[in-house]
């Protein structure tokens, strides 16, 4: 773990982003927990718990995992709310005074 | 027959969540009107079986969805045409962040099967409870939170990809992505 990275990574070491800007976790697939690595932008490769810096952005089990659902359910709501805020069309309104007016053939059936 | 101001007033009141429900259902927001609409001419033939006092809301997405399947059953041959245009945007789409943010989440959330989008916008959006959602999609209140989990672990997923593909032009190689990683370790993980 204290040793840095060499540069020919396993086979089955692969980058994954959560986010953008964010920096790439190595996740070791055939092994049961990801290999807690950073990428930083210049592609310098520091094993996590070698970081210096004092901005915690790599990832953590539960912490991550918390902000990614966070994330989740913020976009979530975005998406549909950006629907839900538009003003209503007309048609609808059209149609609903129209069938007000108009008797319902189904209840006369009944 | 006669309706109610009041009820006239709620059915009005609840096309805009109803039109939300449309568009995360069928992801073409053309289509999602067409759904309504046919929805609204529906309940109100039908308004005798609403019991007032229920959530109005639910009911009426109860009637869309059955909308929607019936009419996805005519069509299964047809591709969603959201997939195709959300990638063709996505891939030419200049590097705005903010926006691309965006884009990036409702492409991904087209990606996920039907029912585990339904329920996610049914329980992370809409605002319906469990309870409310399962008697929307006529199932198990436990399978809708299993939906809802394995929408995200999936959505989680996705991204990851989506966001790799932009982040490759600054880190000089293409990382080969393995979608399943992110599932399974989180899948591990597992807790809300």
């Amino acid at each position: 773990m204290d040793e840095p990275l060499k540069k020919d990574l396993p086979p089955r070491l692969r980058p994954v982003i959560l986010r953008r800007g964010a920096e790439v976790a190595f996740l070791e697939t055939a092994a049961l927990e990801p290999s807690s690595l950073v990428l930083t932008r210049s592609a310098e490769i520091i094993p996590l718990g070698s970081r210096k810096t004092s901005s915690p952005t790599h990832l953590r089990k539960d912490h991550s995992r918390q902000k990614i659902d966070d994330h989740i359910g913020q976009q979530l709501q975005a998406v549909y709310d950006d629907v839900v805020s538009q003003p209503i069309p007309d048609r609808f309104l059209e149609l609903l005074s129209q069938l007000g007016k108009e008797p319902s053939k189904e209840e006369d059936a009944r | 027959m006669t309706v109610s101001p009041q009820l006239k007033r709620d059915l009005i009141s609840s096309i805009p969540s109803l039109r939300a429900f449309a568009v995360s259902l069928c992801g073409n927001p053309d289509r999602a009107d067409d759904l309504v609409q046919e929805t609204l001419m529906k309940a109100w033939s039908n308004l005798t079986s609403f019991s007032e006092g229920t959530n109005l809301a639910a009911w009426l997405f109860t009637i869309l969805r059955n909308i929607y399947y019936s009419e996805y059953r005519k069509r299964r041959r047809e591709v969603p045409d959201s997939d195709g245009a959300i990638a063709a945007r996505l891939a030419t789409a200049p590097a705005q962040s903010g926006h691309m943010d965006f884009l990036d989440f409702r492409a991904a959330l087209q990606k996920l099967p039907t029912d585990q989008r339904e329920a996610l916008i049914l329980i992370g959006a809409s605002g319906l409870s469990y309870e409310e959602a399962a008697g929307v999609c006529n199932c198990a209140i436990g399978t809708m939170k299993s939906r809802v989990n394995r929408a995200r672990n999936r959505l989680v997923e996705l991204l990851a990809i989506v966001s790799s593909s932009d982040y490759a032009a600054d880190i000089d190689w293409q990382p080969g992505i393995d979608s399943l990683i992110m599932g399974q370790r989180f899948s591990r993980t597992g807790s809300d």
